[in-house]
C-alpha cells in the first residue's frame, strides 16, 4: 500500500523530519500559527489515506451495474414513493441529497420510528457490506431491503410486485433492455414472464446501478494530501494549521486511522467502539451479531439465484464470513467523508456534533471493553485546542 | 465506611421453597446420565454472569431472569458490581441464581480493588450478611496475588467455604493456590490461554476448574483438535460463561447458549454435559448448598427485624449499640403473666447477657418475678429471645428496663409504659 510514495525520500530514518512549512511571512509564534511538521512514517500514513476520488468497482452481483438507462431508471425508482405500501415514503424521504443523501434525524423514520441513524449514501459503492451492521452484501441487496422492511417503506414481495408492474417508466425501460437482464443465467425474453421477485430484483439493482454514481469530490484534506507528497509548500498553506494538526492527531495520538482507514477512511469492517446499543427498555440491537445473521439468510445475497457474474472471490466474504461472540455489539466502520452534512452520528444518531464524537472518544469507557477485547482504543489526552483541531480535520474531509 | 447494599435475608417461607428447589435439581443430579448432547435444549451452567449497577438500571430482573430461562440455564453464577443486582436476581429466582461476591462496587474496579481496604471491608461486610458460592470474579495479575488484600481474600475464601473466581495469569491462579490448601479456584476465561497451557495447568493443579467466558473462538468455524482434546483430558474440569460485561451483553446469554450448543453436540453426549453444565453443578452446587443451608438454619430472620409494624401490642427501643422490639401476644393486663417477645438487633455477637425488667419509678419497686429468658432464635445480627413470667401486679405507670451487656460494657435501655 506504501509503495507508490510521491514524497521525496531524501532522509531515509523516521526521525528525520520533513517540515511542512506554513507560510515563510510567520511573524508571532502562537501554537495557532507554529509550524506543523510530519515524520516520514506520518506522511506515510497520510499517503495512505488516499488517493481520492476512486476509481468506483462495480457492484457485484448486479449485471446492470454501470449501465446508463439502469442508472437513471434507478434515480427515478429512488424518489418514487409508490414503492411504498402509504404510498408516501420513497427512498428520498430518509436519503435527502441535501443532507448528504442522509436526513438529520437521530434515528429514520418510514412508517415507524426505527432504530438506526440513515446512512449517507456518498461513495457507498466503495463499501464491502451495507448498513450499519453489514446485513447486506451488494449494493442491490441493500436497495431491496427497504422496501420490504416494515418500518420503512412496507411492502411485501407480491404487492412490490404489483407495484413494479403499475409503474409504467419501469415496465418500459424493463421491455427496452430485457436483453441485459440475466435469470437462470439466460437474457429475459418476455418482459410478461418476470415473477414479483424477479422484478424486485431487477429494481434493487437499478437503484444500485443509481447509488454507484454517487461519488464526492476531492475536498481540502485530498488537496493538502497531494500537496505534501509533491513537496509543494505553497499549496500546503491552503489547509488550516488547525487541520493539520488535528491530521497529525488522527493519525497518531488517537490512532483513529487504525480504523478509518485508507482513503475512505474506513476499514470497511466492525467494529466496538464502546457505544451502547439498547434500543429500549428490554431490547438491544446487537449490530454485526444480527447482521451476519441476515446476510446468510438474505434470499437476495450473493450466494442465491439472483447474483449474476459474481465469482467464487466475491462470494467468499458471504460463505465464510463467521458468526462469533466479538460480534455482538460491533458495527461497520463509517467512512469519515462528508461528515460535515450527516449530522447527527453513530449507528443511533446518538451523538449531535462531531465535537460530542470526538469526546466520547477522549471520554470512552473502557470498561464497555473487554479486558481481552481490541486494545485500540483508549481515553486520550486531548486538551480543549487539540478536540478542536480533530474536528476541523474531519470537517475538511467534507466537501464545503 | 463503603456503602453497602444488604439485601433483605431470607425469610422462612422463601427458605421452604429453597429447599423444595434443592430437591429437585438433586433429582436432576440422579438423571443427567440420560440426556443426550443432540438435544436443542441442552441445560447451561453459565458461570461468568454480571449484573453490575448499570444493568440493573437498563434490564428490570424480571427480565433478566426471563433470558436466563429462555436460555435454558441450569443454573448462573452471577457476581455484580455492586453486589445488589446479584441480590436482586437470587430473590427473584433462587433455584437459578448462584450468588457469587465481587470485590467491586462499581465497574471499574479492576485494578484498584487489590490495595483499596475500601473493597476488603466492603467484601467482608456482604460475607457477614448474605450468603455466596464465590468470591470473585475479580482481577489479578502476576504478584499482586502476594498483597495483603489478595491474601486475606483467600483467607476469608477458607473461612466461609467460598470458590475463588480469578480473571488472572497462570503466575497469579497458582499463586493463589499455594496460600491454601484447600481454595478451589475457577480461572475465568481460561487465562485466555491456548488449549495446550490450560491443559497443563489442570494436569499440574486439582483445585483448578476454568471457565470458557468470551473465548468466541472455541468452537468458531468447528472445535479445533486442541480443544477437543482440552475437553477429552480434562472432562471434568471445564465450565462455560457468557460474561456480560456491559449492560447490553444480558441479551446475548441465549445467544451464547445456543453457539455453545453447536459445537457441544459434536462431542461425546456425556462430554458434551460435562461442559454444558454438569461440571459447572458438581463444583458449585455442593458449596452453595452448603452456605445456604447455614443461612436457613441461622436467618430466618429479615434484617430489620427490629422494625415497628403493629404499634398496638408492640414498642421499640434504641440504644447507641442496640435496638429492641418487645412484643406481646395481647395488651398487658393487672396481674396476668405474660410473655414478652424480645428481638435485639445489632452487632449481637459480642453480648454476653440480656436482661429484661420492669419496675414503676414512682413507687421505686420492680416486679415481684424473675422472668424467665431464652433464646428463641439467633443469627448474625439478631437475637430472639421469650421472657416468660411477666407479671405486672399494679396499674399505672411502668418503665421496661433493659440491661445489654457485651465486651465493651453495657448499654441500658428504659421505656415508659401504662398498664390500665
Ligand atoms: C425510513 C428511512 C429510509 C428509507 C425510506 C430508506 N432508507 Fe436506506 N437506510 C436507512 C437506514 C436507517 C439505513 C441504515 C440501515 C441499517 O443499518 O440496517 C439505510 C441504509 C441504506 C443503505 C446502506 C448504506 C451503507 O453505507 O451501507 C443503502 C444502500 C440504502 N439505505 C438505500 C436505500 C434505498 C435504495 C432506499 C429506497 C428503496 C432506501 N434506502 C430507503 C433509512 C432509509
Ligand atoms: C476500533 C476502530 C475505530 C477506531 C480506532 C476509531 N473509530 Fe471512529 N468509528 C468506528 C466505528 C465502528 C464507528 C461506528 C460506531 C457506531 O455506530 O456505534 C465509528 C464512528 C465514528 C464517527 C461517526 C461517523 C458517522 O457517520 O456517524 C466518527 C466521526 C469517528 N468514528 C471518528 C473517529 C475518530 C476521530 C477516531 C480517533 C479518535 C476514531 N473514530 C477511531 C471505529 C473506530
Amino acid at each position: 500500500m506504501l509503495n507508490h510514495l510521491l514524497f521525496n525520500k531524501r532522509c531515509t530514518t523516521g526521525v528525520c523530519a520533513v517540515v511542512v512549512a506554513v507560510l515563510a511571512t510567520v511573524a508571532p509564534v502562537a501554537w495557532s500559527q507554529s509550524q506543523v511538521s510530519y515524520t516520514m512514517l506520518e506522511v506515510e500514513a497520510i499517503a495512505a489515506q488516499g488517493p481520492w476520488p476512486m476509481a468506483m468497482p462495480a457492484d457485484v452481483g448486479n449485471e446492470l451495474s454501470g449501465k446508463l438507462w439502469a442508472e437513471k431508471l434507478g434515480e427515478t425508482l429512488f424518489h418514487d414513493p409508490s414503492l411504498s405500501s402509504n404510498q408516501a415514503i420513497s427512498c428520498a424521504t430518509c436519503h435527502q441529497i441535501e443532507n448528504g443523501f442522509s436526513d438529520q434525524l437521530p434515528v429514520a423514520i418510514g412508517l415507524e420510528k426505527g432504530v438506526r441513524n440513515t446512512q449517507g449514501l456518498l461513495d457507498v459503492g466503495l463499501q464491502r457490506w451495507f448498513g450499519w451492521d453489514g446485513g447486506a452484501d451488494s449494493l442491490w441487496s441493500a436497495s431491496i431491503r427497504p422496501m420490504l422492511n416494515k418500518h420503512e417503506m412496507g411492502l411485501d414481495i407480491s404487492s412490490l410486485g404489483n407495484a413494479l408492474r403499475d409503474n409504467k417508466v419501469f415496465m418500459s425501460a424493463v421491455e427496452t433492455h430485457a436483453s441485459d437482464i440475466i435469470f437462470n443465467g439466460q437474457p429475459v425474453r418476455a418482459t410478461a414472464d418476470l415473477n414479483d421477485e424477479q422484478l424486485v430484483v431487477v429494481a434493487g439493482k437499478s437503484m444500485a446501478a443509481f447509488m454507484r454514481t454517487l461519488q464526492s469530490e476531492a475536498t481540502e484534506f485530498d488537496l493538502f494530501r497531494v500537496a505534501l507528497l509533491e513537496n509543494n509548500v505553497e499549496a500546503q498553506a491552503a489547509y488550516s494549521n488547525s487541520a493539520k494538526r488535528g491530521l497529525k492527531i488522527f493519525i497518531g495520538e488517537a490512532n483513529c486511522r487504525m480504523c478509518h482507514f485508507g482513503a475512505s477512511f474506513s476499514n470497511a469492517e466492525f467494529h466496538d467502539t464502546g457505544r451502547p446499543f439498547f434500543t429500549g427498555v428490554g431490547q438491544v440491537d446487537p449490530g454485526r451479531y444480527t447482521g451476519i445473521q441476515r446476510v446468510k439468510n438474505d434470499p437476495f445475497n450473493l450466494l442465491g439465484q439472483y447474483a449474476v457474474g459474481s465469482s467464487d472471490v466475491d462470494k467468499l466474504k458471504t460463505s465464510e464470513v463467521k458468526l462469533g461472540q466479538i460480534n455482538w455489539g460491533q458495527w461497520r466502520t463509517p467512512s469519515l467523508r462528508n461528515l460535515a452534512h450527516t449530522a447527527p452520528y453513530m449507528h443511533d444518531g446518538s451523538l449531535q456534533t462531531l465535537r460530542d464524537v470526538v469526546d466520547a472518544y477522549v471520554n470512552i469507557d473502557t470498561d464497555r471493553l473487554h479486558a481481552q477485547g481490541e486494545s485500540i482504543l483508549k481515553p486520550l489526552n486531548l486538551n480543549e485546542v487539540q478536540r478542536n483541531d480533530l474536528v476541523e480535520f474531519l470537517l475538511s474531509l467534507s466537501v464545503k | 465506611m463503603a456503602q453497602v447494599n444488604i439485601m433483605p435475608i431470607y425469610n422462612a417461607l422463601t427458605s421452604v421453597s429453597k429447599a423444595i428447589v434443592l430437591a429437585g435439581i438433586a433429582l436432576g443430579t440422579l438423571v443427567s446420565t440420560s440426556i443426550h448432547a443432540q438435544s436443542d435444549s441442552l441445560p447451561i451452567a453459565d458461570v461468568h454472569i454480571h449484573y453490575s449497577h448499570d444493568s440493573v438500571e437498563l434490564t428490570p430482573p424480571e427480565r433478566v431472569i426471563e433470558i436466563m430461562r429462555e436460555a435454558n440455564l441450569k443454573f448462573a453464577l452471577v457476581s455484580s458490581s455492586d453486589d445488589n443486582g446479584t441480590q436482586l436476581l437470587s430473590e427473584l429466582a433462587p433455584d437459578l441464581i448462584v450468588p457469587g461476591l465481587r470485590p467491586y462496587r462499581r465497574r471499574g474496579e479492576t485494578g484498584t480493588w487489590f490495595t483499596d481496604p475500601d473493597a476488603l471491608e466492603y467484601v467482608e461486610l456482604l460475607l457477614v450478611n448474605n450468603q455466596y458460592a464465590t468470591i470473585g470474579e475479580f482481577h489479578l495479575y502476576g504478584s499482586d496475588a502476594e498483597l495483603p488484600i489478595p491474601k486475606r481474600i483467600v483467607e476469608l475464601a477458607e473461612e466461609y467455604n467460598l470458590i475463588l473466581h480469578a480473571h488472572s495469569d497462570a503466575d497469579a491462579v497458582e499463586r493463589l493456590l499455594a496460600q491454601s490448601d484447600s481454595v478451589k479456584v475457577i480461572w475465568a476465561h481460561s487465562g485466555f490461554d491456548s488449549p495446550e497451557d490450560i491443559s497443563a495447568m489442570l494436569s499440574k493443579h486439582n483445585r483448578l476448574w476454568a471457565d470458557l467466558a468470551f473465548r468466541g473462538e472455541v468452537g468458531s468455524g468447528g472445535l479445533s483438535d486442541a480443544w477437543r482434546k482440552l475437553f477429552e483430558d480434562h472432562p471434568t474440569r471445564m465450565m462455560l460463561g457468557t460474561d456480560t460485561y456491559t449492560p447490553e451483553r444480558m441479551y446475548f446469554i441465549p445467544d451464547h447458549a445456543a453457539g455453545a450448543r453447536t459445537w457441544l453436540n459434536t462431542l461425546p453426549a456425556d462430554l458434551a454435559a460435562n461442559v454444558a453444565w454438569r461440571n459447572g453443578f458438581n463444583l458449585i452446587m455442593p458449596v452453595w448448598e452448603a452456605n445456604r443451608k447455614t443461612a436457613a438454619a441461622t436467618m430466618i430472620q429479615p434484617l430489620d427485624a427490629c422494625k415497628l409494624e403493629d404499634a398496638d401490642n408492640a414498642v421499640l427501643l434504641e440504644g447507641d449499640r442496640y435496638k429492641v422490639l418487645l412484643k406481646t401476644q395481647a395488651a398487658l393486663e393487672v396481674s396476668k403473666q405474660a410473655t414478652v417477645n424480645v428481638t435485639l438487633c445489632g452487632d449481637v455477637s459480642k453480648v454476653s447477657s440480656f436482661k429484661l425488667d420492669a419496675s414503676m419509678p414512682a413507687h421505686g419497686h420492680g416486679t415481684n418475678y424473675t422472668p424467665s429468658v431464652s433464646i428463641d432464635q439467633q443469627s448474625q445480627n439478631m437475637i430472639n429471645y421469650n421472657v416468660d413470667g411477666v407479671v405486672l401486679h399494679m396499674p399505672g405507670n411502668w418503665q421496661w428496663d433493659i440491661e445489654i451487656q457485651d465486651d465493651a460494657g453495657s448499654e441500658v435501655l428504659e421505656q415508659a409504659f401504662i398498664v390500665k
